[in-house]
């Protein structure tokens, strides 16, 4: 009994070293105990073919090639490092290419005013894929590009940087900025953010150089051809990260632009895993064993935006607060949700906190719109308080003017145009008119919204991890004809204590005291009736389920999509 | 008709540019360069980036700028700085390979059913391709690409267990460049443009073939004892084909405008998609060349319709 009880001693001893001496391995890959999902070791090599709902033209991530978000899901974001990313849940995290977290010093850390330093020290084994060091000169010289690359998309946050001092024999960077600079985690990184090799580059102004190849990788894959039929991608043999080595050989992106073709693709297995946007009747379409379908909330919201000062009707009824106010009781967004969403994606809740979302940091408020609900007799109150009658049309009118507005859509988008079908003859009912005024989706984005063409609209809008809205917000941003409509407040929403605000948010890095800043913002933009948050578009991943495995859904709700780990993926 | 010719193409000069006039108005302003999409971009970048590109010079400058370029052959670059040319190069490439393979399928099926449908008119045949080309026309490009898709690939491969087909792109991604490959990536979309082809060749050819079917000199060469098959190869196909030729010509024009939606469809990187994209980014300097070549393309196959039907029919004269 005794010997009995010492050899199971002796069992449990070595068992608990067996799971000791895996769980202390360096190398997960060479293991087989991945991060998978599915248990069992994840086969090595084979050729992983994707699909991408849309193409980039072209590859350089300063110039306007970074406006297309395939560019940096589908290409730069496996190849090129970056000093901070976002995990799947949407936090900033020191990627590979830091030895540990950066250090802020410097009294604009937590004043909002004075000095402000960031020191990152990098890795010593982080190495460019030639072996060649990444050293604090290839971010000095990143800088230079993003500042003087003639058609850079962006400066913002880049002409902060005073300067940047390299030490350490190059691994230790010091970044000095002018001002403070709250959204410091997206510069060389973060959402669309990377930073480039020095010597691959003649010199700072990069405009003619990564129109369609890398000649350098810093991440996990390199770019070995990219043309307008697909991308395709191996494995870095120098990538440091060794919880980042690819499991396969190959990788090829291949576009497909049209949604139903990609859905048979998928389904026929010429693609193994897809992106595609949330559309209705997408889980009937892929109902079949051997798709696996996931779905997240994603990092883009729908809103009813009701303009101030449209250029379509300067005398529009939204210029009066009350009108912008009594539609917040008026539209019925249960029913929207119950009618039009949920049928497809029964866990979309309504977002209450407009332009945050709950799911990318901490900065939603979800009281904001929590006490907006369908209330005709508050819709009544409100307009009649304000001195508004019904006409002998059913319509409300004051001074002459009806309450009538026109609602634009992008044509053909059959969830928009559901809600307009639906919410248009219940505000005919509280004596609102709403008359369609549709049009197609590039006239829409590319000229109506830009020129504030629309009296009332309805469409999405990203929320970054960073939960600066300046651009989308302040009163300085909004497009007019004097600045060539520039700027992307469509809204024309222009309240001079939220743009301050907005500002000083933007000047302050310290977390604690800009959640306060956000959260005030967030109160002026719900009292000023701007806009109605509606819901998140959840973010769809279907993939192969007998061709692929991993954690192939992980990062389903994840800003870099769902291809942001692609290194963790093998083949069956 | 070699003056006929050179007096055509010295017409065809006020004529591109008027047309190279109307393109441009036209493109400007219908896409919005400056208000790129770009969540990130400032009110000073935007700013910065219209006066970096020259976006804020003035229209007639602008298309001076753009036309003595074009008409020196410099296509110039994109907003986003990329040649326009070797982009432009491909997608023309892979929309020849595709309208080719379309039209020997267009014309090849057309005319075919056209003439037995006129040689045995009234028959089940001609009652049946009489009904599959209303089908055929009333079917809309789209729709019957993802029939194909649908049927071909997904249903064939649960059927048979594998299929030949697919449902998008020029190539597997282990090949590139022509050879069966290629063509049996192309075969689907080929007939989904060619679809409503075959109808409207079949109806014109099978109405043309009547025609002459009917003719005097046909009844005369039967009368000569000419063999049956000789009297419609020889003399009644020669000229019933002389109003489809010329219409072909034309329509050729329409093929590529045709694609657009088709190359969408099976993710044909041609200039259909080339077009989309360009128009999505607001990039018109990529949209001027691509609006030009079509337009240049039209008026060099009607002059190629009116030659052919000179030396078709020997009774027109082009002088």
């Amino acid at each position: 009994m005794r010997r009995q009880r010492r050899g199971v001693q002796l069992l449990c001893l070595l068992f608990t070293f067996v799971l000791f001496a895996a769980a202390c391995s360096s190398d997960k890959k060479s293991t087989g105990a991945a991060s998978s999902s599915s248990g069992p070791a994840q086969k090595k090599g084979g050729t992983l073919i994707l699909g991408a709902e849309q193409w980039p033209d072209c590859l350089n991530p300063i110039t306007q090639c970074a406006n297309s978000s395939w560019m940096h899901w589908a290409v730069a974001g496996h190849v090129m490092p970056r000093l901070m990313e976002l995990d799947e849940k949407g936090n900033f995290v020191p990627s590979p290419v830091l030895a540990g977290d950066p250090k802020l010093s410097g009294e604009g850390t937590s004043s909002g005013t004075g000095k402000f330093t960031i020191v990152y020290d990098i890795d010593p084994k982080a190495v460019w894929d030639d072996g060649s060091p990444i050293t604090a000169d290839d971010l000095i010289f990143s800088l230079d590009a993003y500042l003087k690359t003639t058609g850079a998309v962006s400066t913002a946050g880049y002409d902060k940087i005073e300067k940047i001092d390299s030490s350490n024999g190059g691994k230790t960077a010091t970044f000095t900025f002018s001002v403070p600079y709250a959204d410091w985690q997206d510069l060389f990184g973060g959402n669309s953010g990377y930073f480039y090799k020095k010597a691959a580059f003649a010199g700072p102004d990069t405009k003619s150089d990564m129109i369609d190849s890398y000649t350098f990788s810093g991440g996990p894959f390199k770019l070995d051809s990219f043309d307008a039929t697909q991308a395709t991608f191996s494995p870095n043999p120098k990538y440091w990260d060794t919880d980042r080595t690819p499991f396969v050989d190959k990788v090829i992106f291949k576009p497909i632009t049209d949604s139903d073709t990609e859905l048979n693709a998928v389904k026929a297995g010429e693609v193994f895993g897809i992106y595609p946007q949330a559309s209705p009747g997408l889980k009937d379409k892929t109902a079949q064993p051997d798709l696996t379908l996931a779905f997240a909330p994603g990092v883009s919201y729908e809103a009813i935006y009701m303009l101030e000062n449209s250029l379509q009707n300067p005398d529009t009824v939204f210029n009066d607060k009350t009108v912008r106010e009594a539609m917040m009781f008026a539209v019925d967004r249960q029913a929207i949700l119950d009618q039009i969403i949920h049928p497809d994606f029964p866990d979309v809740e309504l977002l209450q906190c407009g332009v945050w979302v709950p799911t990318v940091g901490q900065w939603c408020d979800q009281t904001l719109w929590a006490d907006v609900k369908f209330d005709p007799a508050k819709v009544k109150s409100l307009l009649e308080g304000d001195g508004w009658a019904k006409g002998s049309d059913g319509i409300y009118a004051k001074a002459g003017k009806r309450l009538s507005f026109k609602w634009t859509v992008n044509a053909g988008n059959a969830r928009r145009e559901a809600i307009q079908a639906l919410i248009i003859p219940k505000l005919k009912d509280l004596g609102i008119e709403a008359v369609p005024d549709n049009t197609d989706a590039d006239t829409l984005f590319q000229t109506r919204l830009p020129q504030r063409q629309l009296e009332m609209g309805t469409y999405i809008n990203t929320a970054s991890p960073d939960p600066s809205v300046t651009t989308i917000l302040s009163g300085k941003q909004i497009p007019t004809p004097e600045n060539s409509f520039s700027g992307q407040n469509s809204s024309g929403w222009n309240n001079q204590q939220a743009t301050d605000l907005m500002d000083q948010s933007d000047k302050t890095p310290d977390p604690a005291k800009r959640l306060d800043l956000i959260h005030q913002i967030g109160k002026l933009l719900r009292s000023d009736a701007v806009l109605l948050p509606m819901y998140q578009l959840p973010n769809v991943t279907i993939v192969r389920n007998d061709k692929v495995e991993g954690p192939v859904t992980l990062y389903t709700p994840a800003a870099y999509s769902v291809f942001g780990n692609i290194y963790d993926w093998s083949l069956k | 008709m070699v003056l006929y010719a050179v007096r055509r193409l010295l017409w065809s000069i006020p004529v591109i540019i008027i047309a190279s006039i109307l393109v441009f108005v036209a493109v400007r302003s219908t896409t919005n360069p400056s208000a790129q999409r770009c969540p990130t971009c400032r009110a000073e970048d935007q700013q910065r980036l219209a006066a970096q590109l020259h976006l804020n010079e003035s229209g007639t400058s602008q298309y001076i700028n753009w036309f003595s370029k074009f008409s020196h052959g410099d296509f110039g670059k994109t907003l986003r700085q990329k040649p326009v040319w070797p982009d432009l190069r491909d997608a023309i490439v892979v929309t020849l390979q595709l309208g080719a393979l379309a039209y020997v399928i267009t014309i090849g099926l057309g005319l075919t059913i056209g003439v037995i449908s006129a040689i045995k008119q009234y028959s089940w045949f001609d009652s049946l391709s009489t009904g599959v080309s209303f089908f055929g026309l009333s079917i809309p490009p789209f729709f019957f690409g993802l029939m194909m898709q649908i049927i071909l690939v997904l249903k064939f491969r649960d059927w048979f267990g594998t299929t030949p087909f697919f449902t998008s792109g020029v190539n597997n991604s282990s090949s590139s460049g022509l050879g069966y490959d290629r063509l049996i990536h192309l075969i689907l979309p080929a007939f989904t443009v060619a679809v409503q082809g075959i109808a409207i060749y079949s109806r014109y050819m099978r109405s043309s073939m009547l025609d002459v079917l009917n003719s005097d000199f046909l009844r005369t060469a039967r009368a000569k004892g000419i063999s049956e098959r000789r009297v419609i190869i020889r003399h009644a196909l020669r000229n019933a084909l002389i109003p489809v030729v010329t219409y072909s010509a034309i329509d050729i024009g329409a093929v590529i405008g045709g694609l657009v939606i088709t190359e969408q469809i099976f993710q044909i990187p041609g200039m259909g998609v080339y077009f989309l994209q360009a128009f999505r980014d607001g990039e018109y300097v990529k949209i001027l060349p691509w609006m030009m070549l079509v337009v240049l393309s039209v008026i060099l196959l009607n002059l190629v319709a009116d030659l052919m039907y000179g030396v078709l029919d020997p009774r027109i004269r082009l002088d």
